[in-house]
């Protein structure tokens, strides 16, 4: 967990300045992850196995993100304990915005049985891995070309439009407040261990909402 | 450079989200819990009269939109299954209101099919889609604006088409292969009514199971394409080539 923490640029993490034009790296990291939905999307349509896919989707964007740039920056205790502390916090204001559209029902007791725990590892991998990529090397791109405001609205954005083609477009405007607030995490705590803690466990409370 | 630059500034971005989100959740709540993503989940495709092994217990859907300065509002409405199985997307202002309309409500609906589509079969459920306001009054749809209509397709159909049922006879809509998983949808309705995906169903009705190598394989593509074109890499490069 602690090689989350991302100290922004000129800190020892981040993406190396001057690699290629910020253009086409913006375009060239877009251009792949469209490739990386399409793929999953299609992998969907044919019918293959959730978690497998979860998988290939994870590892594909955990290797889109450091191929661009993306690298662990050398944490502190402090920057540990902040980024532990906003994660949290943003991950039980995401639970309970779950709440607030919850269709009541019965609640679904805690499943021991043996496939919670490949989906959740499963899916802390893509939570994680959507988080390296946007709000890791996406976000230190857009940052570097057009500061923060930018960078924060367009991973907004392009994390609204990936789940578009699996859930539909009317998750649109809820994933883009969530965007907002995890790319608001990611420049409060200038790493991508707070977005990625509250993604991941908003993720794993689907299980049980 | 500090790594931490602007914390004001990202206080207020995570309130801005918060409150946006919170909002939605509000207005028009998600039927299923926030999707922020996790493992791919597509449930099977439910239907109003299951026949043999189709499941049943299809869901309809609507939603009450306030109208403010007599312009109708962004419409975003779709069923409950995950994906959606029906959705409705309109545009801001590309509804013809009656005069007096305070407040739309629009509904999504499974009903029974009550006549059959000479082009091919109905596959999936037929849903009645209405949007009238708070006095029942209909409302239509201003042509060439964004009105959309997406249906789901229970399987791998192969090509099919929204159809619209008019006096009786059901007419086909100009009809495309939409982002979401397996949808169909069609852009430029006017009118409401009941609206089907029309098709020849496949003999089985499902997906035809991709391979782990498959899968794996898009994933190895996906990587190597990365690695190729990064800029890691290409500096790398760069800095091995001999000085001229």
């Amino acid at each position: 967990m602690t090689t989350l923490v991302v100290p922004a640029r000129g800190t020892g993490g981040g993406i190396r300045p001057g690699a290629v034009r910020r253009p086409a790296r913006i375009a060239g990291m877009l251009g792949l992850l469209a490739l990386a939905v399409f793929a999953r999307r299609e992998a969907v349509v044919n019918g293959a196995e959730g978690l497998i896919i979860g998988t290939a989707f994870g590892v594909a964007l955990v290797g889109i993100a450091v191929a661009w740039g993306w690298r662990p920056g050398r944490p502190t205790i402090r920057s540990i304990a902040t980024s532990g502390g906003a994660g949290l916090a943003a991950a039980a204001a995401l639970v309970a915005l779950a709440l607030i559209g919850r269709v009541h029902g019965p609640w679904v007791p805690l499943d021991p049985a043996a496939t919670l725990y490949p989906w959740v590892q499963v899916t802390l991998l893509v939570a994680t891995a959507e988080e390296l990529v946007l709000r890791g090397a996406l976000f230190d791109a857009l940052d570097e070309a057009g500061g923060l405001t930018i960078a924060v609205g367009v991973t907004a954005i392009v994390f609204a439009l990936l789940h578009v083609p699996l859930y539909g477009w009317q998750v649109v405007p809820l994933d883009l407040g969530v965007g907002i607030l995890l790319g608001g995490l990611r420049v409060v705590t200038g790493g991508v261990l707070a977005p990625a803690l509250a993604h991941g466990l908003a993720d794993l409370a689907a299980w049980w909402l | 450079m500090p790594s931490v630059r602007s914390p004001r500034a990202g206080v207020v971005a995570c309130l801005a989200g918060l409150a946006l989100a919170a909002a939605v959740q509000v207005a028009a709540p998600l039927p299923g819990p926030p999707l922020y993503d996790g493992v791919v989940s597509v449930e099977p495709y439910v239907y109003l009269q299951p026949s043999g092994t189709q499941q049943g217990g299809a869901l309809g859907a609507s939603s009450s939109n306030a109208v403010v300065g007599g312009v109708s509002p962004a419409i975003v409405l779709g069923t409950p299954e995950q994906p959606p199985q029906a959705q409705l997307l309109a545009a801001a202002g590309s509804l013809a209101l009656p005069g007096g309309t305070t407040r739309l409500v629009v509904s999504i609906t499974p009903v029974p099919a009550t006549v059959e589509p000479a082009s091919g079969t109905i596959v999936g459920n037929v849903y009645r889609v209405l949007i009238v306001n708070q006095a029942g009054a209909p409302v239509t749809g201003l042509p060439d604006t964004q009105v959309t209509l997406a249906l789901r397709d229970p399987g791998s159909t192969g090509l099919a088409s929204i159809e619209h049922l008019t006096g009786g006879t059901w007419q086909s809509l100009p009809t495309v292969s939409a982002a979401v998983t397996g949808t169909y949808e069609t852009t430029g309705v006017t009118t409401f009514g009941d609206f089907a995906l029309v098709g020849t169903p496949s003999a089985g009705g499902g997906a035809g199971g991709a391979s782990p190598f498959a899968i794996i394989t898009v994933g190895a593509l996906v990587l190597a394409l990365a690695a190729a074109v990064s800029p890691s890499v290409r500096n790398r490069l760069r800095r091995n080539r001999p000085a001229r």
